[in-house]
C-alpha cells in the first residue's frame, strides 16, 4: 500500500543552532489490507513520518511510494486516506455534526451521503447524542470519537491514525480496537501509531518499530514474536539442599522452590543435572516474551 | 470550486461569530455622536463633516479588521492545527488560502455596507447630495482594506503576529504620508531623501492614490482614466502579494 525509501528529515529549532535529524534513512513497507501498528518511544519520529506521508512537511530526501490503486495524483491519494491525528484539532464553535459536514464536503461527498455516513458512524461511535452541541463543550473522549467519525464518513481504503486510543476509558478503548478490527476484516489498510505496545500487539498483524529515526523492526509482529520466542526455559523444582546450577539464572526462591531461567540449549543439560542431584522438576517451559518485553529488552540493549 | 466555497464559508462564520462586526454598530454610534458635537461648531456644512468623519471611520474601521483578523488568519489555523484536518483532505493548500482570504473578504464586504448605511443615511439626513465619486471612494476603501489584507497575511506566513502587526502598520501609515512628504521642504532640499521617498513610492505600496475623499467632499473632479489606474495599482499590489503568500504557503512545512 505505501512503501517509506530512505526518507531523512532534519529540523533547525533555532538560527544559531546545527539541524537535528529526526528521520534518518527511515524505510519500512505498510501492506495492502495489513492491521499495521507503527510502534516508538517519544520522540522516536512517528508523528513527524505521518506528517510527511499526509504532505504536512517535506523531506529532506528519500521517497514515499502509493499503491497504484490509490491514486496517481496527491488530490486522489488524499480522497482515499482517512486521517485521525493525535490531539484532535477541531473548530470551537462549529457543532459536531457541521464539522463533520465540512469536512465530508471537502471530501467531495454530496450533503445526503455525509448526512447518511455521519448518522451511521456516530452511532457506532456512541456520539450521536452531542452532534448538535458546540465541539467546545466536548469532552476528551468525545473529541476522540468525532475525530474518528470524520476519519470515516468517506470510504477511505487507507487509515492513518496517530495515538487514537490516547485519553480513552477502557470501554472506549475497547469500542476503537474493535471498529479497527471490523475495518480491517473489509479489507481497509490500517496504519496506526502508538507508544502503548500492548494496544498495539492487541489487534495488528504487522508492526514498524522505529527507534531514534530509523526502522528497528518491519514486518510481522509473529516473525518478531517467533524470533524472541524460544529462547530461554523457565524451570521450577524442588530441592532439599543446595545444588549445582551451571549457567542456570535464579529468578526467585521460597523455600525449598527454586524457579530458574537458562538458554534453550542447555535446558537438557541442566534438567538432566536437577535429576541428578534428586530435586522434583515442578514446571517446565518455553519462556514467552510479550511485545512490550522485546522492545524493552531491545531497548535496552 | 465546490471546496473555495466550503472553506470560504466557513471563515466567514467563524469570523462572524467573533462579532467582529459589533464594531459596526460601535462606529455608527460613535459616528452619530462626533457628526452631531461637530456640527455645533460648523455653521451649514453639517452634511460634510457627516461624510469626513464617516468615511474616515469606514476606511479605518476596515482597515483595522483586516489587519486583527488578517495577522491570525493563516497563523491561528496552523498554531491550533485545523488545518491539518482540511489539507489532509484533497484541498490543495493554495484552495485553502485562497478559501480563507475570501471568507475574510466576504466579512469586510458586509463591514462596509453596514457601515455604509449608517454613514450615508446621516450624510442624506443632513441635506448631502449624490456625487459621482462617493461609489468610487467606497470602492477604494474596500480594496485598500483588500490589500492591506493580503499584505498582513504574507507577512503573517513569513513572521510572527505581533511582527506582523507592527509591519503592515508601519507601511499603511507610510503609505498615506509619502504624498505629503513629497510637498515639504526637507523633502525639496535633500537629494538623498527624494531617493529614498521616490524609492518607497515605487517599490512599496502607495496608499494615497486610494484617498478621493477631499475630491468627494469639496466637490471636485477626477479623470477616470485616474480612477482605473489606481484601481489597476491596487489590484496588483494585491497580485503580487497573493502570489507571494501562495508561494510560501506551498513551501512550508506545518511541523
Amino acid at each position: 500500500m505505501i512503501e517509506f525509501r530512505e526518507i531523512n528529515k532534519s529540523f533547525k529549532g533555532d538560527f544559531w543552532k546545527e539541524k537535528k535529524k529526526v528521520l534518518k534513512d527511515l524505510s519500512f513497507k505498510v501492506e495492502p489490507g495489513s492491521l499495521c501498528g507503527f510502534l516508538g518511544a517519544n520522540g522516536a519520529g512517528k508523528t513527524t513520518s505521518i506528517k510527511g506521508l499526509l504532505g504536512f512537511i517535506s523531506f529532506d530526501s528519500g521517497t514515499i511510494e502509493f499503491n497504484a490503486s490509490m491514486g496517481n495524483t496527491s488530490q486522489k491519494i488524499k480522497s482515499n486516506v482517512g486521517y485521525f491525528p493525535e490531539r484532535p484539532y477541531f473548530y470551537p464553535g462549529m457543532t459536531g455534526r457541521e464539522f463533520a459536514m465540512y469536512l465530508g464536503g471537502l471530501q467531495g461527498l454530496s450533503a445526503s451521503d455525509s448526512r447518511e455516513q455521519i448518522l451511521k458512524w456516530s452511532k457506532r461511535l456512541s456520539i450521536e447524542f452531542a452532534l448538535d452541541q458546540k465541539i467546545r463543550s466536548y469532552s476528551k473522549g468525545m473529541l476522540q470519537r468525532l475525530g474518528f467519525v470524520t476519519c470515516l464518513i468517506h470510504r477511505p481504503t487507507f487509515v492513518v491514525l496517530d495515538e487514537p486510543l490516547s485519553g480513552l476509558d477502557p470501554m472506549g478503548r475497547k469500542e476503537f480496537k474493535d471498529i479497527l478490527l471490523e475495518l480491517n476484516k473489509q479489507g481497509v489498510t490500517i496504519f496506526f501509531s502508538s507508544h502503548i505496545v500492548s494496544d498495539v500487539e492487541e489487534v495488528s498483524d504487522s508492526l514498524v518499530v522505529i527507534k531514534d529515526g530509523t526502522t528497528f523492526f518491519s514486518g510481522s509482529k509473529r516473525e518478531l514474536l517467533r524470533q524472541e520466542m524460544g529462547k530461554n526455559v523457565r524451570i521450577a523444582f524442588l530441592a532439599e539442599r543446595d545444588i549445582d546450577l551451571g549457567d542456570a539464572e535464579v529468578l526467585n526462591k521460597e523455600g525449598n522452590l527454586y524457579r530458574v531461567v537458562v538458554p534453550f540449549d542447555n535446558k537438557n543439560i541442566l534438567v538432566k543435572s536437577l535429576l541428578d542431584q534428586s530435586c522434583t522438576i515442578e514446571d517446565l517451559h518455553v519462556e514467552r516474551l510479550t511485545l512490550e518485553e522485546i522492545i524493552y529488552n531491545s531497548r535496552q540493549n | 470550486m465546490k471546496n473555495l466555497y466550503l472553506i470560504s464559508r466557513q471563515t466567514f462564520l467563524e469570523i462572524y461569530q467573533s462579532k467582529i462586526l459589533m464594531n459596526v454598530l460601535f462606529l455608527g454610534a460613535l459616528l452619530l455622536f462626533i457628526t452631531f458635537v461637530a456640527a455645533e461648531f460648523s455653521y451649514g456644512v453639517a452634511d460634510r463633516i457627516a461624510l469626513d468623519v464617516g468615511l474616515g471611520c469606514l476606511s479605518l474601521s476596515l482597515v483595522g479588521v483586516s489587519i486583527f483578523m488578517g495577522a491570525s488568519l493563516i497563523n491561528s489555523e496552523i498554531e491550533n492545527r485545523t488545518l491539518y484536518m482540511v489539507i489532509s483532505r484533497p484541498v490543495s493548500r493554495s484552495s485553502f488560502f485562497i478559501g480563507k482570504m475570501m471568507g475574510l473578504s466576504g466579512i469586510l464586504l458586509v463591514n462596509i455596507f453596514g457601515l455604509s448605511l449608517f454613514v450615508f443615511g446621516l450624510y442624506y439626513m443632513l441635506g448631502g447630495s449624490f456625487h459621482y465619486l462617493i461609489p468610487w471612494s467606497l470602492a477604494f476603501i474596500y480594496i485598500e482594506s483588500l490589500l492591506v489584507l493580503y499584505c498582513v497575511v504574507f507577512f503573517s506566513l513569513v513572521s510572527n503576529t505581533a511582527l506582523t502587526v507592527l509591519i503592515t502598520l508601519s507601511l499603511y501609515v507610510t503609505g498615506h504620508a509619502i504624498e505629503g512628504v513629497k510637498e515639504t521642504g526637507f523633502y525639496a532640499n535633500r537629494g538623498w531623501v527624494q531617493a529614498i521617498v521616490d524609492f518607497y513610492s515605487i517599490y512599496f505600496p502607495n496608499l494615497e492614490k486610494f484617498n478621493v475623499k477631499t475630491f468627494v467632499l469639496y466637490d471636485n473632479i477626477l479623470e477616470s482614466s485616474y480612477l482605473y489606474s489606481s484601481l489597476a495599482y491596487a489590484l496588483l499590489w494585491i497580485f503580487i502579494f497573493l502570489g507571494a503568500s501562495l508561494f510560501v504557503i506551498s513551501k512550508k512545512d506545518f511541523s
